[in-house]
């Protein structure tokens, strides 16, 4: 039966040879139920053509062209090549550079602390009060540098996360 | 016989931006309905329109007439509606990612239920068409789509889904069994 049903889709379509669709013609003059069934096939595509249609939005096609302008333009921003490490290990990866860049930042600013803490319990005698002279430039630079690395890198993994998601 | 699209197109390879402009005039209304319901999210598929077009724009070089070019925009915006439908987050209301077997287990018309009304009125029953289309597979939809509305032949459908003639009578034909019940016939198959 289903091939019979297929013949009368194709029917429908026009996609059988003259033949095959002369003698479903002919049989269709003979079986009324066959043309209901063809006749309920054909209500179909008409409900579909009868389906209502979106209106394009009028900034579409200016939307359009800022993206065609922007791959247009030399030195435009554009996205960077897509890694071929899928979703899961690209998120592996962020999350071993976070934990590397948390411990860096843990041995360069906890742990020379810690140590001078240490230092300072063990020694009896109260050091004398000296104003700290400033520190280098370098030095402040070179302690907050793995944080800002921790938190460039949370925040790439939140925009991951918020592209993921959308 | 180049037709006019294909005509446009290859002004537009040759370098005519306005030809580009009139292929986007002549057919985003028609990709759009398209997307919508691929992805029945109005935002969503407009942004596939612009993403569509936007491919288009960048094949314009590589772009050879082989086909009608309704064809090739169609599987175009067809592969950019599937990508969007298998990104993780949205699986869950759109399962029917595949058909599995295409042709499936045949649903069986068995002739006790005759069409209550064979003249059913196709915008009275718009709204249950729309929801029982969004139902189906994602690629019955498109084929029925694409060859019901599009007027695409059955090879051209093939083309755009990457798949053959007889996958695509098979995919057409149950898309339409089962709108057909959904819209209150019989249920023929």
């Amino acid at each position: 039966m289903t091939e019979l049903y297929e013949k009368l889709c194709a029917f429908l379509d026009g996609e059988l040879g003259e033949g095959e669709a002369a003698a479903l013609r002919a049989e269709l003059a003979r079986r009324p139920e066959l043309a209901a069934r063809l006749a309920e096939l054909a209500a179909v595509d008409a409900g579909l053509r009868a389906l209502p249609a979106g209106a394009v939005a009028p900034d579409l096609r200016a939307k359009l062209e800022r993206r065609i302008r922007a791959e247009r333009s030399p030195g435009a921003a554009r996205r960077p090549p897509r890694s071929r490490a899928g979703p899961g290990r690209r998120r592996r990866w962020l999350a071993a550079a976070v934990l590397s860049a948390a411990a860096a930042a843990l041995a360069l600013v906890v742990l020379p602390r810690l140590q001078h803490r240490e230092t300072a319990l063990a020694n009896v005698e109260p050091a004398p009060i000296v104003e700290p002279a400033p520190a280098p430039a370098d030095a402040a630079v070179s302690e907050d540098l793995p944080v800002i690395e921790v938190l460039d890198v949370l925040a790439e993994l939140d925009e991951l996360e918020g592209v993921g998601s959308g | 016989m180049v037709d006019d699209d294909v005509r446009l197109m290859l002004a537009f390879r040759g370098g005519d931006d306005r030809a580009f402009d009139a292929l986007f005039e002549r057919w985003a209304a028609r990709v759009l309905r398209f997307l919508e319901r691929m992805v029945s999210e109005a935002g969503v598929a407009e942004d596939l329109v612009q993403e569509t077009f936007l491919r288009v724009w960048r094949a314009r070089e590589r772009y050879e007439p082989g086909a009608r070019f309704s064809t090739w925009l169609f599987t175009i915006a067809g592969n950019a509606a599937r990508n969007e439908l298998r990104r993780p987050f949205r699986r869950a209301s759109h399962e029917s990612l595949d058909d599995g077997d295409e042709a499936g287990a045949p649903l069986a018309l068995t002739g006790e239920d005759p069409p209550s009304d064979v003249l059913v009125d196709a915008q009275r029953a718009g709204q249950g068409l729309e929801a029982a289309l969004a139902e189906l597979p994602e690629r019955q939809r498109s084929a029925l789509w694409l060859r019901a509305v599009e007027g695409l032949s059955y090879a051209e459908v093939a083309e755009a889904l990457a798949t053959s003639e007889k996958s695509v009578k098979a995919l057409i034909h149950r898309a339409r069994v089962t709108l057909a019940k959904a819209m209150g016939c019989g249920g023929s198959g």
